[in-house]
């Protein structure tokens, strides 16, 4: 069984994602491997066709979302208290599908994810995206509450 | 350093079980942790939750406990041979219901980790999460590590 060689935490600027975070950078402290922080925002600058030059969304609201994307990201690096290899990332749609989407592509080989989040959806027991990474994700999945 | 010393793994046999077993072994090697393996047998639909009249001990015989007690510590001993003798390992049997069981043994073990297949082996067919696995996250107190077995591809 392989180590731990790349972490996927995907981050929201929660407490439970600091968690999470934590968790992580604590697990690749022993198995020196890069961890892959990722934000999902449901909407960018480029989700219009940009054909039509007629955009639904205000440039200011989707210039925010880059913004609180950079806010997020760069509270997440900021917890990294040992020498760990990391690398950060956006995407762009719909959070849990986004997160399976890219552990996939990247062949992570473990999620750390908080129990919830800030999603306004949530679960009895877990939130929803947790919940349905949990469902289909390939590799383990770490649950930090 | 990483945090995780005592580490909690449910067995059942099942090969997602399996799995959680090789990967507590992993990281119990990388974080220096001991690993407690408990089985669960569920007996209390068997034994415990009849009325008085029904008078269950003279209704099931003393041989289907002893034949779980078997069963519990076959099962521990697979997921005990595989632990190699670096890691100090240890098996508990018990009975109840599955995840109030293991919560109770992770509370009074003092886990830092709980690491679950996520399948058992009594699932309903296309549940990803069996019931004891959903239950364990939603009510542990500590971080739970789900192993996916191999699933065939859809």
């Amino acid at each position: 069984m392989q180590a731990f060689g790349r972490i996927l935490v995907p981050v929201d600027g929660s407490k439970n994602s600091d968690k999470a975070i934590a968790a992580a950078v604590d697990i690749n402290s022993v198995s020196h491997g890069q961890i892959d922080f990722l934000y999902v925002a449901y909407f960018n600058g480029n989700t219009d066709d940009p054909a039509d030059q007629i955009s639904w969304l205000p440039d200011e609201f989707t210039g925010s979302i880059q913004q609180i994307s950079q806010a997020v990201l760069l509270h997440a690096v900021k917890q990294i208290s040992t020498d760990s290899n990391y690398m950060t990332h956006t995407a762009t749609g719909i959070p849990a599908k986004q997160i399976l989407k890219f552990a996939k592509d990247h062949a992570s080989d473990l999620i750390v994810i908080g129990g919830r989040g800030l999603g306004v959806v949530e679960g009895f027991l877990l939130g929803s995206v947790s919940q349905e990474v949990l469902e289909h994700a390939r590799c383990p999945v770490l649950i930090v509450k | 350093m990483a945090e995780y010393r005592h580490i909690l793994v449910p067995v059942d046999g099942s090969a997602s079980s399996l799995k959680a077993v090789e990967q507590a072994i992993e990281l119990a090697g990388l974080c220096d942790a001991e690993i407690n393996f408990i089985h669960v047998a569920n007996l209390n639909g068997v034994m415990g939750s009849y009325p008085a009249f029904v008078s269950p001990r003279s209704t099931f015989s003393g041989s289907i406990l002893e034949d779980v007690v078997e069963i519990g510590r076959k099962i521990l001993d697979q997921a005990l041979d595989m632990v190699p003798q670096s890691i100090k390992a240890k098996g508990h049997c018990v009975n109840g219901n599955p995840a109030s069981a293991i919560l109770q043994e992770a509370e009074a073990l003092k886990v830092d980790l709980i690491i679950v297949g996520s399948r058992g082996l009594g699932v309903l067919k296309g549940t990803l999460v069996g019931s004891v696995s959903r239950s364990l996250l939603g009510n542990a107190n500590c971080p739970v590590l789900v192993v996916k077995a191999v699933e065939e591809e859809k």
